[in-house]
């Protein structure tokens, strides 16, 4: 699955899950745009693409400020291009439960998770549309289906589910396809955080009793991102080690 | 692990009848390194230990019973029984987990999300996906992966334009996207689920139905 010239907008790129993809999209022949709300680790970030042999252009954004999108699709435009790809990373978690959680972080974690994947996609889709081509891959999260604490992510998550629905509906048509992975248990630094008990109960749950890594998210964000995978839309790809298929709450 | 350092080649075993939507899979592996050995739904001894020779262990399993080509003859029993027979004589065989463990993807139809005028095949439909994930959930601890790729009877299939099922003003669901299903998406698809990187991903279903699938309830 090659992604020779085409060009990939990926939010939240410059750590974690979305530099993985990032990195994999570079790897594989596509010219990234590392979209993050830290500018300068964006830049950063493309930088050490560059080095590596491959084509990639850093830019702040932050998905929440309509303005800010549209002039990241516009300059992205400039630079490299209209957009083939588009992958909505960005997102936060705020882990706290309904008797505690706040406006301020409800509203937050709805913006950035949710209303993000909305101004993204909106910008993209005008220009999919126009060339009756295009690739959105959402990124939601197995917490969709709801954890302790999670209200807010798990609602914004959910409305990603919910959003990569309609969208792919209305966009089929056009040839452009929408689709959603929702990753379990990824080593990232900050699940590295947890203390080793903690851990140790995580993986007990987990059926293949291990942690995915980052490249398992970004090698099933390039199979949807393939341009000769038509006919695979509206899906939502859990990326979990089979966690999704053992729901386990009374662990907390 | 990056597309240069896969294995090569690769021993894929292919359960199936024999049908268009098989002979796209074997082709694609094929065009992708993958040795592919053909047996039959209900192999004996004999055929187990013919697909082996020369081969240390089984990368993948693919079952394809034919859920998209059929008309008749299908029966839900039938249809898990057979896979879960073939995987209990195959598991000894498998690709080790620390090696990379083994994939098995099983070919289902989309009319598992129901169908009137085809009950029998809904009905295997539905069982595939849950013999799948308990198999997902078996063999996890193996490394062994198990997904379904679950897809429109594709373009060219004795399935499609067939019609409005007797007694319902029901139209046959059609791709929202331009172009039709072909046994290549669906083996494109497939190869997927076997590729190597796919080691974190287990008891999914993936229709490959250009978005037909999606506004059934049971479709998430």
């Amino acid at each position: 699955m090659r992604l020779n010239g085409k060009v990939a907008v990926i939010t939240g790129a410059a750590s974690g899950i979305g530099l993985a993809v990032a990195e994999d999209f570079a790897a594989n022949g596509a010219k990234v745009v590392i979209a993050d709300i830290a500018g300068d680790r964006a830049a950063e970030t493309a930088k050490r693409i560059t080095n590596n042999g491959g084509t990639a252009v850093g830019l702040a954004v932050d998905v929440t400020d309509r303005e800010a999108v549209e002039a990241l699709f516009k300059q992205t435009e400039v630079e490299l291009g209209p957009v083939d790809i588009l992958v909505n990373n960005a997102g936060i978690s705020i882990d706290r439960g309904v008797r505690r959680i706040t406006d301020e972080e409800w509203q937050r974690t709805i913006a950035i998770n949710q209303t993000g994947v909305f101004l993204c996609s909106q910008a993209a889709a005008t220009s999919m549309i126009s060339r009756r081509t295009g690739r959105i891959i959402n990124v939601s999260s197995r917490a969709w289906l709801g954890w302790f604490g999670q209200l807010a992510y798990s609602s914004s998550k959910g409305g990603v589910v919910s959003a990569t629905r309609s969208l792919a509906i209305e966009l089929a048509k056009y040839g452009i396809t929408v689709n959603c992975l929702a990753p379990g248990l990824i080593d990232t630094p900050l699940l590295r955080r947890e203390p080793q008990e903690v851990m140790d109960r995580l993986l007990r749950a987990q059926p293949m009793g291990s942690l995915g890594a980052a490249n398992d998210v970004a090698w099933a964000a390039r199979f949807f991102a393939d341009p000769a995978n038509n006919s695979v839309t509206g899906q939502v790809l859990y990326v979990c080690g089979g966690k999704s298929l053992y729901a386990q709450p009374s662990i907390n | 692990m990056t597309d240069s350092q896969q294995r090569h080649p690769r021993l894929a075993v292919l359960a199936s009848p024999g049908t268009a939507t098989a002979t796209a899979v074997a082709d694609k592996l094929r065009s992708g390194g993958w040795a592919v050995k053909t047996i039959g739904q209900d192999p004996d001894p004999g055929e187990i230990n013919a697909l082996l020779e020369g081969q240390e262990a089984i990368d993948a399993l693919i079952y394809e019973p034919g859920l998209l080509d059929a008309s008749d003859g299908i029966n839900a029993g039938g249809v898990v029984g057979s896979l879960l027979k073939v995987v209990e004589q195959l598991r000894p065989h498998f690709r080790a987990r620390g090696d990379g463990g083994a994939r098995i993807v099983a070919i289902s139809s989309r009319d598992g999300l129901g169908w009137p005028d085809r009950p029998h095949i809904a009905a295997a439909a539905g069982a595939l996906t849950a013999v799948c994930r308990s198999l997902a959930l078996q063999l996890g601890q193996d490394g062994a992966t198990v997904n379904v790729v679950a897809a429109l009877p594709p373009h060219g299939s004795i399935l499609r334009d067939a019609g409005r099922p007797a007694g319902t003003h029901l139209r046959e669901p059609e791709p929202l996207t331009p172009t039709p299903v072909t046994a290549e998406d669906i083996a494109s698809t497939s190869e997927f689920f076997l590729d190597a990187r796919s080691g974190y991903i287990t008891g999914q279903v993936l229709y490959c139905c250009g978005g037909a699938s999606l506004l059934s309830s049971l479709s998430v």
